[in-house]
């Protein structure tokens, strides 16, 4: 199978894949309800946006978005950075087997650097941002699926 | 024999005659023939609120019986005399039912799920930082059952969402006392010192005069500050062990605070002539708050920790006093989100002076 390129479609697929492969491991860890957009920012200044839908223990579906406002999902969050610092995290999980104790998503968010939560929604922001911490041990462990994914880097 | 019991016998007779009553069969007629459906996450409590079921009264049943809401309930049910929190405004919020079936499926147990044999020997000054940061949440956790369980048993039950999600609460802040005493017990430490500030923060949240302003103070202003104490404590954290603590933790806890953020919305929604309750009730839970997040036993272990030592707590002072801004920004927008603007009005600065 050819190493999907970070960030695309396909490369998210594949997370989605693995997710759905496994479905007793991610209904213990508990269902979501968040549309998890993200962004990466190339050194030119450039962005790329996916919006990555998930609904109970799945993710139901990935777009690619034109820029991070064209979401439509249901609670919108935006997890952006720039795209070293999205590498340097995969790169981790890749070495590791999941993320390290430096590269967990709350660790690099934390801080709003490298990584940064953004709400979407003005009315309902904050509490989208606090669902992205409710389902925390979801997101890493579907994060850390790309572990076991060959992937080529787009720069 | 007591009349009671003569009835209980006269019952059985007539049972054993062949004489059934079953009128209970016919019972609650427009409630019959109801088929809910499950959804993603299976049968939710929000799919079986459907028709006549689905009715949140804004005051809850006069009979004040534990009868299931939408039942059919006999004039003769007696009422028992306690459930007088019946206004729908002072505790329902709309997310209720939902984070009751969250907080059911993330349930986690802090003897199994967390990597207790990863524990390594730490410098004595971080050992004793991590202790004590666990002997003060240790202290503080349960608040958050304290708390509900003091109201709950005064909530009407036709708002048995919010029974529910209180009860998840309860069993959560449970977990999170054991984890932390476990913590500090684990690792060659023990407890260290309790907090006076502490106790003051939580006598005011216990003394509230009532539900909705104790779980403005506990939800939205303590568990907010929590929320983002966990996150930091998993930036924190010097192994595997205590990440994955506060990363459980912190699921539980942003739970809370999403009910108490809609909760406080949905009070303000429905009676606006109580919004200066509110903010007075924040006006002496901030001040409280301000003072112990200051307290040496509470900022010093963070200092330590983030600083890597005890000879680099200035360096801890930098990363620690960024926190402290994110953590009023959450709670202000949070309490935006619930339509209560206290930016000009918070006790609190919104950064720490250098």
């Amino acid at each position: 199978m050819t190493a999907p390129t970070f960030p695309s479609v396909a490369w998210f697929q594949r997370l989605a894949d693995a997710m759905a492969a496994q479905p007793e491991k991610y209904r213990r860890l508990g269902p979501l309800d968040l549309t998890l957009i993200v962004r990466v920012v190339y050194p030119d200044g450039t962005d790329e946006c996916h919006a990555l839908e998930f609904d109970g223990a799945r993710c139901v579906a990935i777009t690619r978005l034109t820029d991070a406002a064209a979401v439509r999902g249901r609670h919108p969050v935006i997890l952006e950075g720039d795209y070293a610092a999205w590498k340097e995290m995969l790169e981790s999980i890749r070495t590791h087997g999941g993320a390290d104790l430096t590269h967990t998503l709350n660790y690099l968010t934390l801080p709003d650097w490298p990584l940064r939560l953004v709400a979407v929604n003005e009315e309902e922001g904050q509490l989208d941002v606090d669902r992205f911490y409710r389902y925390q041990e979801s997101l890493q462990a579907f994060f850390d699926e790309a572990a076991a994914i060959q992937t080529r880097f787009a720069a | 024999m007591t009349p009671a019991l003569e009835r209980v016998l006269d019952r059985l007779s007539m049972m054993r005659a062949g004489k059934f009553d079953l009128s209970w069969m016919h019972a609650n007629a427009d409630g019959w023939g109801t088929r809910a459906a499950p959804s993603a996450n299976g049968l939710t409590l929000g799919d079986i609120n459907v028709g006549k079921y689905g009715v949140i009264p804004a005051y809850g049943s006069s009979h004040g019986s534990m009868a299931p809401r939408g039942a059919e309930v006999p004039p003769e049910t007696p009422s028992l005399g306690s459930y007088d929190v019946d206004d729908r405004g002072t505790v329902w919020a709309d997310n209720c039912a939902e984070l009751y079936e969250e907080a059911i499926a993330r349930q986690w147990s802090s003897a199994r799920d967390i990597p207790w044999n990863r524990l390594q020997e730490l410098p004595e000054d971080i050992e004793r930082a991590v202790c004590q940061l666990c002997t003060q949440l240790t202290e503080v956790e349960f608040i958050a059952g304290d708390l509900p369980a003091k109201w709950l048993w005064r909530i009407n039950h036709d708002y048995h969402e919010v029974k529910l999600f209180l009860a998840s609460q309860i069993f959560d802040e449970a977990r999170h006392m054991d984890v932390f005493r476990k913590r500090a017990l684990a690792n060659g430490g023990g407890l260290l010192q309790a907090s006076p500030g502490a106790e003051r923060v939580l006598r005011i949240i216990l003394e509230a005069p009532n539900y909705t302003v104790a779980s403005s103070l506990m939800h939205v202003l303590a568990e907010g500050f929590v929320l983002t104490l966990f996150r930091h404590g998993e930036f924190l954290a010097p192994t595997e062990v205590e990440k994955k603590i506060f990363r459980l933790c912190m699921q539980d806890e942003a739970r809370h605070v999403g009910y108490g953020t809609l909760h406080l919305k949905r009070f303000l929604q429905e009676h606006p002539e109580r919004t200066e309750e509110v903010h007075r009730i924040l006006d002496v839970g901030e001040e409280a708050m301000l003072e112990l997040a200051l307290e040496p036993t509470a900022v010093e272990p963070r200092l330590i920790l983030a600083g890597g030592g005890v000879d680099r707590m200035q360096e801890g002072m930098m990363k620690t006093a960024y926190l402290f801004q994110k953590q009023v920004r959450e709670y202000l927008h949070r309490l935006k989100v619930a339509g209560l603007d206290r930016s000009e009005r918070c006790r609190m600065p919104l950064e720490l002076p250098q």
